[in-house]
């Protein structure tokens, strides 16, 4: 929600007053929870130069938004379910994973089909995916 | 099942900085693009003082993924 922009505080005082249902994802997880950056980095050693960076700038928006409003941010579930649609960050299963760009029926059905709905919504990769469908 | 990715609404790494959206109409899909102030935020990024301001702006100015 409120990572690496300029406006992190505005951007959650705005989605709390709107009352929007939101899902939570990775780079919420790791204002609120920083180790969870950590675990994630440790398995690509070779990007550690990124995650440095990446580190640096959660670290002034998690001073900018304060406690109370990262106390929020962990609140919102892994899952919204809204009629036949299921929204998630990446996964049901992970903040941190989701299937890339051009993925096949087969991993979609595998990562997604779990949630039993006739549409799911994900984010994550930051890559717009229309209409794939899964069996 | 129908699977559809929002994408990011202001780095969609597309080399599309308009800032997007994804809107299900009918449950079918469909992604939307707005023009905003992309230099606005840039001044704005540079002002308030993240580390890396300049490496979240190149992302945002082109729309692509930028090394740090």
């Amino acid at each position: 929600m409120a990572d690496g922009g300029s406006s992190p505080v505005e951007i959650v005082d705005r989605i709390r007053d709107l009352g929007w249902k939101v899902v939570g994802g990775n780079t919420d997880e790791m204002l609120f929870r920083p180790v969870a950056l950590d675990e994630f980095a440790k398995h690509a050693p070779r990007r550690q130069p990124v995650f440095d960076v990446v580190r640096e700038v959660a670290a002034w928006s998690r001073g900018t938004l304060g406690a109370e409003r990262l106390a929020w941010m962990a609140r919102p579930p892994r899952v919204q379910v809204h009629g036949a649609m299921a929204l998630v960050h990446a996964s049901s299963e992970s903040l941190w994973r989701a299937p890339m760009p051009g993925p096949g029926d087969d991993e979609l059905e595998a990562v997604y089909g779990l949630l039993r709905q006739a549409v799911v919504v994900y984010g994550h990769i930051h890559r717009h995916m229309r209409g794939a469908s899964a069996a | 099942m129908i699977v559809a990715n929002t994408g990011s609404v202001g780095l969609s790494y597309d080399g599309d900085q308009r800032a997007a959206y994804l809107l299900l109409d009918d449950w079918a899909p469909a992604v939307r693009r707005v023009v905003y102030d992309v230099d606005r935020e840039i001044m704005a990024l540079r002002s308030c003082g993240p580390p890396h301001a300049e490496w979240v702006g190149r992302m945002v100015e082109s729309g692509c993924v930028q090394a740090p």
